[in-house]
């Protein structure tokens, strides 16, 4: 398909008149004329129309992609966020003028407050990884108010890679901690490596295996007698939330995916939102500013021992709009519904795949993990290659390669949103996959043969560097 | 209640049969008991006419204006429709990451038209997908242009909320930095010379500064270049359809925000910072970038590339933690550039110069007083000793957003192509009558 850069020129709208007082421009020394391309309306919506046909959303498909949740987007929550009073307030307009956007912000904080189990809130994070930072800051400087200098922070080795790279910048050194035969957190390693220079453990429960880590309490215990903190990685909360909150199971700071958990849409890689919650002795480092009440009014203040600032203004604040309407429409048991439903998904797929798919025995949680290292073994059809595969029949494939704790990985998670039927059609589609890759192993290798490209030349990409049209 | 799974109470049974489980709760066998919250303390579930009307209430308790002179890092421009349309369009809305290159061609294409659209303006030579506001793009540049050792200097001129962020970012990491004075409300050439040595490493200011005024990119580029340092441009990047542009000053990265770019203000976000470097700084720059390549037939195909920087590979050695970015702010900035074309943004840029300046004029007629001299983009400090609160309230009463409040005495006025002349008469006659 051709590049904006590339169509012929052709007539712009006149989107807006010149301005009518007559003032003099000066020669502002600008010698490269800025040249962009100019084309008529009709080219650039057919131009985009074009482009979204080669996309794929979640109302395109089955897109059971491990940890990243994605459930279907309420069209709802974006007619709310659309609403005038929401798109065209400023953000440095006088509290009184904003009063509804305060209090919707308030009212979320309130909600996800009561669902993590936890005392306090800041929508400052644009996303996970950057929620992760505000959290892992606010450990830190806890441990500094006490006068201590923790350098280390305890990450499994089955975590979100963004784990161990928030805590690299946010001045930690990192320490892996194995997991045991049940993919659960090592305790015997885990006591070995818990110390008094442990800032905190980093946890996602349940774990990127989709299974909950059972021995939660336990792990706490260990990590927080010795002077410790418990993180908690939200990107698995879907499962859980409404039945077990991470504040209850000994959790200080927790961070949320509001575009995973709270259905607001991932938008081709963003904007997301990553507010962190923490418990009340935590409240005092929340980056500013959050949101205050009387009761009556609402405004903004500065926690007195608060990290600084980490956003540009106050956070993805038409996201945290999203979030909010989906909240009110499910309810708490429509919460805790969805969770158990998430579950049963999980594990509905998870036995219609076998015995092909092979994944841990027993049941698990939003999410599982298969191991394709038996028929790699067999006949070279890779992850990847059924993954490819599943693009050919309407699918976005699992997350691949992910934990890296197992082979061959693939991981599933087909979230609440999914049918029955869709989840009989996607076990389907596996099977076929399966004993074509055991007919013809080779003709794996160059799915997927129905869309615009197949296998792009990842390496010279890298090499060949074209990053733009110019270059 | 509103819930948005599909299944009928058959499906459940059907499913839980299969699976071999008598009910959901069973799922969770591996929760202690004593662990399980019980019921949640939130309202019942509202139907989606419930849900809709209650967010109807919360959005009339916000105030709109008629007309907004209020900028300081967001601003209200015009917004083509065709950017919200192809926002909207479900399969860019409610696509994940794009991954898998080949059912996520039109992702990948936008947003390596965005990086291109991104390098044209800054005139730099490359750009990533995003990043989540133009301060954390601004602290990205620092801290990938740190080097142990060295100090970096900031201009005391930029946007508050940019200093704020930068000096958490930059204290979390013990990273030395010096902060140099504003003077006539920008960073002077003369200024920086004076703290320039070899122990810096880098230099950030940004065009426009907060105060609206103009700095000498060029002049500020070259002293930085002096010592060995880098020049770090952050900027409004509608102004550069005017301005010399932070690549032909020759800095050495670009960041900043595109919320002019067809963002709504929307009480703060979501816009999209942008990043954009030489290509000799590509491999330092963090985020995701989308490059072009050719698949298995030799067709054009365009994917995520040099992963390795990045964190699900590098882990605590990634370049930056940053994986979700703003791609869909980015995808509007894309529209909006398409829609208008080069002449359309110079038109917008023009006119936003022009309403500037003719407001001061007309405000400087009213009583209120210029406070730097430097020439300006858009925005502009004015004095009137004790009256801020007055003007504001008074504006406000006839529909207009009133210059920010800096304090009691001076504000900062922002003005775009939606302040016409006519609006810019009225406040000046209104602030007349109050001051």
């Amino acid at each position: 398909m051709k590049l904006l850069f590339e169509l012929e020129k052709s007539r712009p709208s006149e989107y807006v008149n010149a301005f009518t007082e007559d003032v003099a421009l000066p020669d502002f020394g600008k010698k490269i004329e800025l040249e962009l391309p100019e084309l008529s309306e009709v080219e650039v919506a057919r131009h985009y129309s074009a482009l979204s046909r080669t996309a794929f959303g979640v109302d395109d498909g089955a897109y059971p992609l491990g940890s990243c949740t994605m459930k279907y987007n309420p069209k709802i929550n974006e007619a709310a966020a659309a609403l005038e009073g929401f798109r065209d307030i400023h953000p440095l307009a006088p509290e009184k003028d904003v009063q509804g956007a305060l209090k919707l912000m308030y009212g979320l904080g309130e909600a996800l407050k009561e669902i993590t189990g936890t005392d306090a809130i800041s929508f400052a994070g644009a996303a996970g990884a950057h929620g992760e930072y505000i959290g892992l800051r606010i450990i830190k400087a806890y441990h500094a108010a006490r006068g201590e200098t923790r350098r280390k922070i305890l990450v499994p080795d089955s975590a979100h890679g963004t784990n161990p790279a928030s805590a690299a910048m946010a001045g930690f050194e990192v320490v892996n901690v194995p997991g045991d035969d049940s993919y659960g957190v090592d305790l015997d390693a885990l006591a070995r490596l818990c110390d008094e220079d442990v800032a905190a453990l980093m946890l996602t429960n349940p774990t990127t295996l989709g299974l909950f880590e059972k021995n939660i309490a336990k792990i706490a215990e260990t990590v927080h007698s010795k002077g410790g903190l418990l993180y908690y990685d939200g990107a698995n909360l879907n499962a859980v939330m409404g039945v077990v909150r991470p504040g209850d199971t000994g959790f200080d700071v927790v961070h949320l995916n509001l575009h995973k958990t709270f259905s607001t849409p991932h938008g081709g890689g963003g904007p997301g939102a990553g507010p962190v919650c923490v418990k009340a002795f935590l409240k005092d480092y929340l980056p500013y500013p959050v949101v205050v009440s009387d009761g009556k009014t609402y405004k903004f203040a500065a926690p007195p021992e608060s990290i600084g600032k980490v956003n540009a203004f106050y956070g993805n604040f038409s996201v945290l709009v999203k979030a909010y309407a989906y909240i009110l429409a499910l309810g708490a048991e429509g919460i805790r519904q969805s969770a158990e439903t998430a579950v049963l998904n999980a594990n509905y797929l998870k036995k219609k795949l076998q015995p092909e798919y092979p994944s841990a025995e027993g049941v698990c949680m939003h999410e599982f993990v298969v191991s394709m290292e038996k028929l790699k073994n067999l006949n070279g059809v890779t992850a990847l290659d059924i993954a490819k595969a599943m693009i050919d029949k309407g699918i976005h494939p699992p997350t691949m390669y992910f934990p890296l704790t197992v082979h061959e990985a693939l991981m599933f998670e087909p979230t609440e949103t999914e049918s029955k039927a869709s989840l009989d059609a996607v076990a389907e589609a596996m099977k076929q996959i399966y004993s074509e890759a055991l007919k013809d192993p080779s003709a794996m290798k160059t799915k997927p043969e129905t869309t615009v490209v197949s296998r792009p030349d990842e390496v010279a990409a890298a090499k060949a560097l074209k990053l733009t049209y110019d270059l | 209640m509103s819930v948005y799974f599909p299944h009928t109470d058959s499906d459940i049974e059907q499913m839980l049969a299969f699976v071999g489980v008598p009910d959901t709760d069973a799922l969770y066998s591996e929760v202690a008991p004593e662990l399980k919250c019980g019921k949640l303390s939130l309202a019942p579930g509202l139907s989606e006419s419930e849900v809709i009307a209650r967010l109807k209430a919360l959005a009339a308790e916000n105030k709109t204006y008629n007309s907004v002179m209020r900028g300081g890092g967001a601003y209200r421009h015009y917004i083509p429709e065709i950017v919200n349309e192809t926002a909207s369009k479900s399969s860019f809305l409610t696509a994940y990451t794009p991954y898998q290159a080949e059912m996520a061609q039109g992702v990948l294409q936008a947003i390596f038209e965005y990086q291109t659209y991104i390098a044209r303006i800054t005139g730099m030579e490359v750009a990533n997908a995003s990043m989540y506001s133009a301060a954390n793009a601004a602290a990205e540049a620092c801290l990938q242009s740190f080097k142990p050792g060295f100090k970096i200097l900031i201009a005391a001129s930029i946007r508050p909320d940019t200093m704020a962020v930068l000096r958490t970012y930059l204290d979390g990491k013990n990273i030395e930095y010096e902060v140099l004075a504003a003077e006539n409300g920008i960073l002077e050439p003369e200024t920086l010379v004076k703290s320039l040595s070899p122990k810096v490493c880098a230099v950030y200011a940004e065009q426009p500064a907060y105060s609206g005024g103009i700095l000498d990119l060029k002049a500020l580029t070259e002293a930085a270049h002096r010592v060995g340092a880098k020049f770090i441009a952050g900027g409004n990047p509608l102004a550069y359809a005017l301005l010399p542009s932070p690549g032909e000053a020759g800095a050495d990265i670009a960041v900043g925000d595109v919320q002019p770019f067809g963002l709504p203000t929307a009480f703060g976000g979501p816009y999209a910072g942008y990043y954009a470097t030489t290509k000799a700084g590509v491999r330092k720059m963090p985020g995701r970038i989308v490059g072009e390549t050719t698949d298995r037939l030799g067709r054009r195909a365009f994917v995520l590339t040099l992963q390795p920087r990045e964190q699900h590979i590098k882990r605590e050695r990634a370049l930056s933690n940053i994986c979700s970015n703003q791609a869909l702010c980015a995808l509007r900035a894309s529209v909006y550039l398409a829609a208008m074309g080069g002449k359309g943004l110079r038109r917008v840029a023009e006119n936003c110069y022009k309403a500037a300046h003719f407001a001061l004029k007309e405000f400087e007629e009213a009583g209120l007083k210029r406070v730097y001299e430097a020439d300006f983009f858009n925005e502009f400090v004015t004095l009137c000793p004790g009256k801020s609160d007055k003007i504001e309230k008074a504006l406000a009463e006839n529909g207009i957003l009133s210059g920010l409040k800096l304090d009691g005495d001076t504000m900062l006025w922002a003005f775009t192509e939606l302040n016409g002349a006519m609006d810019i008469t009225l406040a000046a006659r209104i602030m007349k009558e109050v001051i």
